[in-house]
């Protein structure tokens, strides 16, 4: 018998899953929905004394807006999954192996997540820019430059925190919530303070030694290299999401109630 | 079909369950796990499905490691917690999802089992008391017709006709194939039931005997004063006089008085150990 991984178990537990929940899913659909009009009525401006010729469409705040609240939704549902003793027995002798339960979990927080999420905002973003068109009769546009390189961002952090809370779930027994939140409070002040600040003014110093003995070639090669090392921090939340994955495997794995 | 060897565990380094436990379960038997509270009954049958991984030795379930909690073992066990999660569904709708994880369900047999505790089918899981929420979960755990049942104090919550019900059951469906562990407080409700007694104290095991072979050993009696029996190994007051546990030395027949047998095991459990050991 495979076990490892079975596509006929993987296929029964996400249909437990989803049936188990779907009234979440499909509620928390319609809410975001309904909270992307509102935000894109919000920060757009429907004065009608204000008549502009040319004008950009402001989505970013729905963009980030909608993203946050989507994870929240998700991740509200598989919190109902594990987050009593009871659920995580059940969930545990439920006979899966851990990387169909993985599998299972992934499938829901990444693409379902994200085609929910890029439905409703390709429901209400068309909507409201063509209602806003037709409003002023003027033309305007809707992506900057900037604006995409700050969604692909914030898709990349969203990924980072949401495999950071799954895994701390699994990790943390009791107020798991509470005490994954203050895990990631502390990473996200190591990662982008004190790891640069270290690198920059005392393991890899920019300037040069100061007490008298400078030595060129090698405050060059600390240079270059401090200034690599400084300039991959902001990108490790991606090599993140990938460790918190593999570890949330071994937790499912190995986990003990 | 369980083995644990040499096993110890402890949720903390102050608070340790278990020191070098050995035990062997073979199947055809319904076992009784018996302890004082913090005993580790519960510990011991989540070791057994792999919820808890011992800190040393092994504990094989199915000729499986079971902390790997492998979909070839965890199909051939279901485990009753005391406390246990059921969503908010039909009936129905629970069976149809969670049944086909496991191949020898038989859902005649489970509607049987429902028939028999009188539980509507079509209710909605929330609409049911905690007693009818577990006699759903027992009817479900029996139906999937695993080699290994495991259920810990499936008695509590049941009202009387269910508590019989629950015994008529359970003895109908024993076989040479089917291994049943019962961890319970409730010992009268399965003394007519359990045909093996484990009994856990102080990290250890007190006693792991054949309920045949105990009462080949052991008399159970109730005597109006004590003074004049001899080899007397534990006694209490009752309403009747006295229960007293004695060594069988005539090979008299008496019925396993269990809740005796276990305080008596408690109180002096050298005496009791020595006999068992003697052979």
């Amino acid at each position: 018998m495979n076990n490892i991984f079975s596509v006929k178990r993987f296929a029964l537990l996400v249909r437990k899953q989803w049936l188990e929940n779907y009234l979440l899913f499909v509620g928390s659909f319609v809410v975001l929905v309904a909270f992307d009009f509102f935000v894109l009525y919000q920060n757009n401006d429907w004065n009608v004394n204000h008549k502009p010729s040319y004008f950009h469409f402001n989505i970013s705040a729905t963009y980030i807006l909608s993203l946050g609240i989507s994870a929240v939704f998700i991740l509200l549902a598989y919190f109902r999954i594990i987050n009593t003793h009871t659920k995580q027995i059940a969930y545990y002798t439920q006979p899966t192996s851990a990387l169909e339960k993985l599998a299972a979990t992934f499938l829901f927080m990444v693409p379902v997540m994200l085609i929910a999420f890029g439905a409703a905002l390709s429901i209400s973003i068309p909507i409201m820019h063509s209602m806003y068109d037709s409003f002023y009769h003027t033309t305007t546009t809707l992506f900057t430059k900037e604006e995409v390189s700050t969604m692909k961002d914030a898709i990349l952090v969203f990924l980072t925190l949401q495999a950071l809370i799954l895994l701390g779930m699994h990790t943390f027994k009791r107020y798991a919530i509470v005490k994954t939140s203050i895990a990631i409070i502390i990473l996200f002040i190591f990662f982008f303070y004190v790891l640069p600040g270290m690198t920059y003014n005392w393991v890899l110093p920019i300037e040069g030694f100061r007490n008298g003995s400078f030595d060129t070639i090698s405050y060059l090669r600390n240079h270059e290299y401090g200034q690599i090392v400084y300039k991959g921090i902001p990108y490790l939340p991606s090599y993140l999401v990938f460790v918190c994955w593999i570890a949330l495997y071994f937790k499912i794995k190995e986990k003990q109630l | 079909m369980i083995t644990l060897n040499d096993v110890s565990f402890a949720y903390s380094k102050k608070k340790e369950v278990f020191s070098n436990l050995n035990l062997t379960l073979e199947p055809g038997s319904i076992y009784g796990l018996l302890g004082k509270n913090g005993a580790g009954k519960t510990t011991l049958l989540k070791m057994m499905c792999g919820l808890a991984a011992p800190s040393s030795g092994s504990c094989t379930t199915l000729g499986e490691k079971a902390a790997r909690k492998s979909p070839s073992l965890m199909r051939e066990l279901f485990f009753l917690p005391e406390e246990f999660y059921m969503p908010d569904m039909q009936i129905k709708k629970f069976v149809s999802l969670n049944a086909p994880f496991y191949p020898a369900f038989d859902l005649n047999q489970f509607h049987r089992y429902l028939d028999e505790f009188e539980i509507n089918p079509e209710s909605r899981l929330r609409s049911l008391s905690y007693g009818e929420k577990k006699k759903v979960m027992i009817g479900f755990g029996i139906a999937t017709n695993t080699k290994l049942l495991l259920f810990d104090e499936p008695t509590n919550g049941l009202d009387i006709p269910s508590k019989r019900q629950f015994r008529r059951i359970m003895a109908s469906i024993a076989n040479e194939d089917k291994c049943i562990i019962i961890s319970t407080h409730q010992v009268r409700d399965l003394e007519t039931l359990i045909d093996h007694l484990v009994i856990l104290h102080n990290n250890r095991i007190l006693l792991n005997e054949n309920v045949g072979v105990i009462t080949q050993k052991l008399c159970f009696k109730t005597v109006q004063t004590v003074a004049d029996n001899q080899g007397i190994l534990y006694s209490e007051s009752s309403l009747k006089g006295h229960n007293i546990l004695l060594k069988n030395a005539e090979q008299e027949d008496s019925q396993l008085d269990m809740e005796l047998l276990f305080n008596g095991v408690q109180h002096c459990p050298e005496k009791i150990n020595h006999l068992f050991n003697l052979n």
